[in-house]
């Protein structure tokens, strides 16, 4: 028994911008990603025990990292799942104007904003969300990170873990099938060699795409039911 | 030996039937040239779609093909460097054929929208040139015309580019691993030592997700960007774009307009058909963009219903009708949504506003030849309510509710638009200057919902149409009406707001009974007055206590609120009655419209 499988009961709308899309457009992934689950795994660690580690913090926090990278992720959404479109209109950093007050040598008191609208999706979820993670010999300690996990994506779209559903099992549940996947998202996951300080966003080591974090395509077992200018509804295969 | 071509979805948008047209339309180009069958089926096979080929490819004959342009180079008033383009190019002149579209608008417009064939009658616009001004609007000309330039100058080994392109793509992305664009970059340089040019923007026309913007690997140092793009996708989806794309200036407000663009997703399709649909639509028939965002999706996704219909009506006529594809399949088995993007003004520029997708009627599914031309004629009814609507006029509320009806693949749907149109119509009925409305017709109905068990089950019981008749009686057909005759003024008055009463009712089964039953004493009373009268004979349903029984057997039967949709349904449309009665009848042909410029 190498595999785990967790389930959460979605308590909020769920949002998380896809990764090759800009701010302007943001279309939301209609799962948590591989990547945004391991981030609440790095964070429900550090949050945990990083405070024992302080000592000899790098060294601890890059063999968990790697822990956490090299882990498989599959997902299973829930049986039916509502993406509602939004526009927000709000005032965001103009990056051109602040460039050319920077070199005509203007002191602005206050960052130059302009006003724009920007686009985003939430998803309603109608069931349980799981997930299935793996290989590993601690799944115990797999199993207590995931039990603190509240949220995926954009903070505040919070879950609840229900732990009377937890399974173990010895092959992966939820493979795609490319046959019956029905639904391409990409799949944002850490790349191979990716370290923690390249990851860390308070580090001044450059990620890089491709590399460090990789988007690849991912099937997931929904069908499109009906569309229409507000809202996509999918059911589960 | 290629008969299959798989293009996977990658982009999640417009982009991916886009660029799965931009490779059809290069497979039918060299299937052409190299003298093969050009039949190419599109299909969508769930996370990718399918080019079936009817005869497979003959990869030596293609690699010695010689250029054509797959798409021409767009030059507006404003466009950039226009003089980089080969002189001998032919150019996609957006200015005179725009004007073209114009006269031919104002011509639709003179001739209410019946064009006569004359021979100095103004002739449509290529089909193509809402796409060609949208992306001399956004200023993306320059991007169009330089991606087609760097094609143009592979020309001498334009055989190669294409042979390699649909070998790469006859691999299926899960087996190879990686994306046919690569793999095809990769062979050229290989085998032909030949490079691919180098990425190009993603611009907003091409891939809405992907606008110039933040996005950023980790949130160390956000940036506004241009997003990069292989230049081989993105040359395909600009041909794509080009072709197939169906483009309108969607008015939002007094004098601002946005642009609003969408490509059909093709589901199971010839290129042919796809083609010759997508043209009479945009080049004859294109939805209007004058009177808000609601009215031009459900009239896009309406007037689309009907060249599908119409073009199948053509095959049918000439096609024994046993065995033919298009009996028993719905109309989104053929083509399955539209996806779109809409690009919202911000003075000089425009900025992505919205992707949104719009799904096709489900419950459009003839069987023969009669249902299909009954169906043309319902969709003619419904073009006809929602063109009675207009978003300055007010009725932006009733557009959004058919809008979310027409475009989301569901029947019961159609119900919270009626109730709200129910008000509107008796209120429109009840004012003696306002032109009368259009009415959704009980045939109309029976049609929509005759491949539901659950609704037939209900609106083809006896008492359920005698109460729903009665409905009808006490409030369209009631009062002052207008009739083939003149205006009649009828015994009984009309009652106003039964429609919402029913309709928020429905919550509780008890509550909708007592609503009922209330009404229903009503109209017996009203129709006891009527009848002592001895010099007057009453033309009005009279509901028994047994068909309120039956009604409530219904309800048990089946959901309440279901009734009370159908209820409300029927009791607000539009009744055939005997022709000895078609005096009483309101007049159908006094049913009027305000046409507009907009509307053409």
């Amino acid at each position: 028994m190498n595999w785990i499988t967790v389930s959460y009961q979605p308590v909020s709308l769920f949002s998380l911008k896809r990764s090759d899309a800009t701010n302007m457009a943001g279309r939301s992934n209609l799962v948590p990603t591989p990547y945004a689950i391991k981030m609440a795994l790095l964070r429900a660690t550090i949050e945990r025990e990083a405070a024992n580690h302080h000592q000899e913090f790098q060294k601890w926090i890059e063999a968990k990292f790697r822990w956490i990278r090299d882990l498989q992720i599959y997902i299973q959404p829930p049986e039916r799942l509502a993406v509602n479109r939004n526009g927000y209109k709000l005032r965001y950093y103009d990056q051109s104007t602040n460039k050319a007050d920077r070199k005509a040598g203007k002191n602005r008191a206050t960052v130059a904003l302009q006003d724009g609208f920007v686009f985003r999706e939430w998803v309603h979820f109608d069931g349980i969300l799981r997930i299935c993670c793996g290989p590993g010999d601690d799944l115990f300690q797999l199993e207590e990170l995931f039990a603190q996990i509240n949220y995926f994506g954009k903070r505040g779209c919070f879950f609840q873990y229900l732990p009377d559903r937890t399974e173990r099992t010895s092959q992966p549940q939820f493979q795609p099938n490319p046959e019956s996947g029905f639904t391409v998202q990409p799949m944002d996951d850490f790349g191979k060699k990716a370290t923690f300080d390249r990851i860390n966003p308070f580090s001044q080591t450059q990620a890089k795409e491709n590399s460090d974090r990789v988007i690849s395509s991912g099937l997931l077992p929904l069908r499109l039911v009906a569309s229409t200018a507000r809202y996509d509804f999918y059911e589960r295969l | 030996m290629i008969r299959t071509l798989f293009v996977p979805k990658t982009y999640g948008n417009c982009a991916d039937p886009f660029l799965t047209l931009g490779l059809a339309n290069l497979v039918e180009f060299a299937q052409r040239q190299t003298e093969n069958n050009p039949t190419v089926q599109l299909i969508d096979a769930g996370s990718q779609y399918r080019l079936e080929l009817q005869t497979p490819l003959d990869i030596d004959a293609i690699a010695r093909i010689e250029y054509a342009n797959p798409f021409p180079p767009v030059v507006g008033a404003k466009t950039e460097k226009k003089d980089q383009l080969p002189a001998e190019t032919p150019v996609f002149n957006a200015v005179e054929q725009k004007e073209i579209r114009k006269q031919y608008r104002d011509y639709l417009y003179q001739s209410g929208g019946k064009p006569e064939w004359e021979e100095d009658a103004p002739k449509p616009a290529d089909p193509r040139t809402q796409n060609a001004t949208l992306l001399t609007a956004m200023r993306h000309d320059r991007n169009h015309n330089r991606l087609w330039l760097e094609a143009w100058k592979l020309r001498d080994s334009y055989g190669l580019l294409l042979a390699s392109i649909f070998r790469a793509y006859s691999q299926p992305s899960w087996e190879a691993g990686d994306r046919p664009s690569d793999r095809a970059a990769q062979s050229l340089k290989k085998e032909n030592a030949l490079k691919l040019p180098n990425s190009d923007s993603a611009v907003k026309v091409y891939q809405p997700t992907a606008v110039e913007g933040m996005t950023r690997v980790k949130t160390d140092a956000p940036s506004f960007k241009s997003q990069k793009e292989n230049w081989l996708n993105l040359w395909l989806i600009a041909s794509g774009f080009f072709h197939f794309a169906l483009s309108e200036q969607v008015k939002i407000a007094e004098k601002k307009y946005d642009w609003r663009t969408v490509a059909l997703c093709p589901q199971d399709i010839s290129l042919a058909a796809y083609r010759q649909v997508l043209d009479r639509l945009r080049q004859y028939n294109p939805p209007g963009g004058g009177h808000g965002i609601a009215r031009f999706d459900a009239e896009l996704v309406l007037k689309l219903a009907r060249e599908l219909l119409d073009y199948h009506a053509a095959k049918a006529q000439d096609t024994p009708s046993e065995g033919w594809d298009i009996w028993q399949r719905s109309l989104n088995r053929f083509v399955s949504r539209f996806h779109g993007t809409h690009f919202g003004s911000k003075g000089q520029v425009y900025g992505v506003q919205a992707i949104f997708s719009l799904g096709l009627p489900s419950w459009i599914s003839p069987e023969n030849y009669n249902e299909l031309l009954d169906y043309q004629q319902i969709l003619d009814e419904h073009l006809a309510v929602i063109r009675g609507l207009s978003a300055e006029a007010g009725h932006a509320e009733l557009l959004n509710a058919y809008r979310d009806f027409i475009t989301g693949n569901s029947l019961t749907a159609f119900f919270p638009f009626q109730v709200k149109y129910a008000d509107y119509l008796v209120k429109k009925l009840a004012d003696p200057h306002a032109p009368n409305p259009r009415q959704f017709s009980k045939h109309g109905l029976d049609l929509m919902s005759k491949k539901d068990v659950r609704f037939t089950q209900i609106t083809q019981d006896p008492s359920f149409l005698r109460i729903a008749k009665a409905i009808n009686q006490a409030t369209v057909h009631a009062g002052r009406i207008q009739t083939r005759n003149g205006e009649v003024e009828l015994d009984w008055q009309r009652n106003y707001g039964l429609a919402q009463q029913l309709s928020s009712q429905s919550g509780s089964k008890k509550d909708f009974v007592c609503a009922i039953a209330d009404f229903l004493a009503k109209y017996e009373n009203e129709n006891l007055r009527i009848s002592e009268d001895k010099n007057k004979t009453l033309k009005r349903v009279w509901p028994t206590k047994d068909d309120l029984d039956r009604l409530i057997e219904l309800i048990d039967e089946f959901d309440t609120v279901l009734v009370a949709n159908l209820l409300v349904a029927y009791g607000y449309a539009r009744w055939h009655k005997p022709k000895s009665d078609a005096a009483s009848e309101p007049a159908e042909a006094a049913e009027e419209i305000e046409v507009t410029p907009e509307d053409f």
